[in-house]
Formats: C-alpha cells, structure tokens, sequence
C-alpha cells in the first residue's frame, strides 16, 4: 500500500520517472532534473530527511553525469531507502541546489563540484572542498578523461 | 567587533587534519567556516583502477582506527554486485571484528576526549584498556591495527577456540571497566563541569544536518544502521539501540560508554554462538562482475559508512563513492560551535570523535593590531584550564 504511494507520488510528479526495486528495500528512481527539487521537497513531507550522500557518474560514452542522491527515511516504511537518479549533459552540468530542502548536502554538492564540474544553482558556497584552493580550471579528477593536469592547474 | 580564529588543519599523524575558521567575538563564538581536504588522497579515483580482490585492501587504508570497518564494508559492497552470499560463521567473524573495534575505537575516544578537558591520568588508563583489545586482534590476523581479515566472501583466517576463550575473560574484564568509567564521568564534578551543557546538538538540527552515529544518538535521533538496516548477523544478536537525550557533550560520551557495553553483550554472543563451517567461499582474483551497481552501509564507529559500487561488467569496478561518517559530522560540529566559548572548542570538536586533527598548531589574528599569534594545542589546553578556574573562583566568590 505504502510503496504504491511512493511510487504514484513521484509518477504524478514526473510522468517519465522509471523505477527499479533492488536489494534491502531500496527504491532506484530515475527522473528528469529540472524535477529534482519538487519530488524531493514531496518526499521530505514523507520523512525523507536523511541523505547519505551525492555520488556522481561520469558515463562519457553518452556524454552523461549522473547524481545519485542516496536519501532516507527514519520511520519503518515499505522503502526506506529511496536513490534518485538524475541525468545531466557532459557539457557543462547544472541542476539547482538542494541544500534549502536537506540542508545536510551542502557540502556532498560541494565534493561533487569538486570532483566532477557540476554546477549546483543557488549553492552559498560552491567552491574547492576536497582539492587545494588554488587548483584552478577545469579539474575534475573523478571525470574520466581526466589526466594528471592537477599539478599543471596548480602552477600559478 | 568580530575577531578570526585559525584552528587547525596540522597535526596530521594523530587524527586527520581539518581547519576551521571562527569568528569571535570576545569569549564567544559567532561563526564557523569548516575547510577540508588536507588529507585528500584520491584514493576513490586509485580504487577505480584496482581489482574487485584489491579493493578491501586499499579500502582500510583510509582510516587507521576503523580499518576494519572499511574493509568489511567495501566487501560487502563487492560482494552485493556480485550476489555472492558469504557462509555463516564467516559472516559472525566479520561482525566480531566490528564489534572489537568499536570498542577499540570508543575507549581511544574516551582517552582522547578525557585529555582535551585535562584529565592526563583517565587518558593511560583507557589506553591501558585499549591495549588488550589490540592484543586480541593481534592474535587473531597477525595484526594490530589494519587487520585486513575480510575477504570477498567471508574472512582471511579463522578463529580458534582458545581465541573465544579468551575474548569472553577480556569481556568480563572490560564490563567492570565501563562501568567504573560511567561511574566516574556521572560523578566527577569536573568533568561535568566541562561537559554539561557544552556543545549542544539538538534533536532537530541533528536529524535536519543529517548527523550521523553516536552524535546523532545522543541527540535522540535514532540513526544506526544497525537498527535500521541489520546486516550480517546483527538481526540476531541481542543489539539493542542506546540513546541520549541533551546532545550535548556529556550525553555523547555516556551514549558512547553504554554502546560499548552493548557490544560486550554482542561479542560475548558470537562466542557462545558462533556457527562452525567454512568462514569462506573460493573467489578468484581476476573474476569480472556482472554490470550491476550496489550500496554497502554499515555502522562505523563513528556512523554510517556508505560504499556505492557502479560495475560496467570488468575486472575493477568503474567508480566507487565513499562517504565516510566524520564528513556527515562536520556540518552538526559547526552547529555545535556557535555560541560556545573558546575554552570549549577542543571538547566539542572532539565530541563528535573527529577523525580529523585539528589541535596542533592555532594562529590567533587580531584584527585591529595585525599581529600574529602562534599557540599550540598544550597552550590552549592550559588556556582553557585556567579560564575556567577563573570562572569557577568567580561563581564560588559570588556565594
């Protein structure tokens, strides 16, 4: 009863979304990303609080990335664990921040600009978190085309 | 008008280095910038280029105190996109050697957090415990720190009768030390005179930052993965969820000294328990994974461990994502510090067992002068100290 919910709230949210039952109860979720913040605001009313983290995905084989956003629910439910992926062009990726909804992932965007160039709309503080501050340009390390251009970046 | 304070990000060898920025004004704090990274190593970019075998091994790496926690989860994560279910007794193994080194973890945090409030004496005493779990895992792999005893399917080494044995004589042992502990943190005036009240996290900030571990839990959010997820052989094991009520740094470290006690009860179960058979199944080195993508979470020491795991049908996997329970902890520290005083930053920072090192060297810029001042860990320890016996003289003065 309660999955059907789950499952019919984000389908009424996005029409497109595709869903994946996996192990442990889990929810894998795709959906469009301009469709983020409103499925995950809804799903915050749920008590979805929780999130466990950002991972990115650098499919350059279709000019992707990909952002999982692992989030979780604290009551017993049919799915606690519900991951939402989104899809974002290679070139220059943006989607708008979530950390008004779930303040707890301002710094996994943080770590997922860092690491692969996304570009959170209406994040505080987008900046360098894990690599040295002056690593400037286009480094992304976790990208697949990247090389060891890191210390060439961190020539002044 | 506002100063900047400077903590951190050295020393390095003790604990990860982190750098916070506060601002304060006078004695109290008005707000924090947390900066990470001085211990970055890329080691999920070094993961992608190992085998699904090797993993584990560069896995518990990245951290020395909970090595074992890393290298079980990681192995769990592989052995999801596998689908390979590993035998019972090895399974019982795998949630020993988390068991242990909770306890290992937690009295290194009882040392550390009793040192940072002055109290040199309860931080050889702990240490002293703690020494004899070391000793235990030197018995059962070989090693005392990074014990590499999971394995793609199960464990690397069995363990031995005379071993359970004498697990349950270290039980018995450390039961009456945590609760001579607990006796003494409730009752010395002191130490609740630094604890009380310090570094409060409420039960809303703590589950709104997405707090994680024992932090969360003496807030009263109940965050455990193993309440909430039970893996391995936890569903079975008398595992009860221990939780606080203040969230402040008092609370933190009671939640801490029952959660060993709980896995005392936990261990002293897989003795009498556990299973005989295999501890593990054959998994060559060089097998290719189905394309296949899955989530390994665990309950660290510190919190919830999270292994993502994408497979695109080869060798080694094709991105792994760690995220580790301090990075969850850093934003709820924050929360913890403003408003606080200066004398109690190295009790709050390390009331949410940092994994992370901060306390080595501190510049104190002052604005208005455009001096530099350097001082170190010790100097804001005595600092701290003498502030608040002032401030202990002034209140008795008062009465």
């Amino acid at each position: 009863m309660m999955s059907e919910s789950i499952k019919e709230l984000i389908l009424s949210l996005d029409s497109n979304a595709k869903f994946k039952d996996g192990k442990d109860n889990r929810l894998w979720v795709a959906i469009e990303s301009d469709k983020l913040k409103i499925v995950l605001e809804r799903l915050k009313d749920k008590g979805y609080n929780y999130i466990s983290a950002i991972s990115g995905l650098d499919q350059i084989q279709n000019g992707k990335i990909l952002l999982l956003y692992h989030i979780m629910n604290d009551s017993p439910r049919e799915y606690p664990y519900i991951t939402i992926r989104i899809e974002l062009p290679r070139e220059d990726p943006k989607v708008s921040s979530i950390h008004d909804i779930l303040p707890g992932a301002l710094l996994h965007e943080n770590e997922v600009f860092d690491m692969f160039g996304v570009n959170f709309i209406g994040h505080p503080n987008l900046g360098r978190l894990l690599l040295p501050e002056n690593v400037r340009g286009d480094v992304h390390p976790l990208k697949k085309d990247f090389k060891d251009s890191v210390y060439e970046g961190m020539k002044k | 008008m506002t100063f900047n304070l400077y903590f951190g990000p050295f020393h390095p060898a003790l604990k990860e280095p982190i750098n916070f920025t506060f601002e304060v004004e006078g004695e109290q704090i008005v707000n924090v910038k947390p900066a990470l990274g001085y211990n970055h190593r890329g080691l999920e970019k070094l993961l992608e280029t190992k085998t699904w075998l090797q993993s584990g091994f560069v896995a518990e790496h990245i951290c020395g105190i909970c090595s074992g926690s890393h290298n079980g989860c990681c192995y769990q994560g592989v052995e999801r996109v596998f689908g390979i279910e590993p035998p019972k007794r090895g399974l019982y193994i795998r949630t020993l050697v988390w068991e242990l080194e909770r306890i290992h973890s937690h009295l290194l945090w009882l040392g550390v957090m009793l040192h940072e409030a002055g109290f040199d004496t309860l931080f050889m005493y702990t240490w002293r415990d703690r020494e004899l779990t070391l000793d235990l895992f030197e018995e059962m792999s070989g090693r005392r720190v990074v014990y590499s005893m999971n394995t793609v399917g199960g464990v690397r080494r069995d363990v031995t009768d005379s071993f359970l044995q004498k697990l349950k004589k270290y039980c018995d042992y450390l039961e009456e030390r945590t609760k001579f502990y607990k006796k003494l943190v409730l009752e010395d005036s002191t130490i609740l005179a630094r604890f009380q009240n310090v570094g409060v996290l409420s039960k809303n900030d703590a589950i709104s930052l997405s707090a994680v571990g024992p932090v969360a839990r003496a807030s009263g959010a109940k965050r455990d993965v193993r309440y909430e997820e039970p893996y391995a052989v936890y569903d079975e094991s008398p595992y009860q969820i221990v939780l606080g009520e203040e969230g402040d740094a008092l609370a933190k470290t009671i939640v801490r000294i029952d959660e060993m006690k709980v896995s005392l009860d936990i261990l002293r179960w897989i003795a009498d328990n556990i299973p005989s058979g295999d501890y593990r199944i054959k998994f060559s080195p060089m097998t290719k994974a189905p394309e296949n993508e899955a989530i390994s979470r665990i309950e660290a020491p510190r919190g919830e461990l999270f292994y993502y795991f994408k497979s695109e049908g080869g060798t080694t996997p094709s991105r792994v994502k760690v995220r580790t329970p301090t990075f969850a902890n850093v934003l709820p520290v924050v929360k913890m510090l403003e408003g606080q005083y200066i004398a109690d930053i190295p009790v709050i920072v390390a009331s949410i067992d940092p994994c992370i090192a901060c306390c080595e060297r501190i510049t104190i810029i002052d604005k208005g002068k455009e001096g530099v001042k350097m001082i170190t860990a010790d100097q804001l320890r005595s600092y701290a100290k003498k502030w608040y016996e002032e401030k202990y003289k002034v209140e008795r003065g008062r009465k």
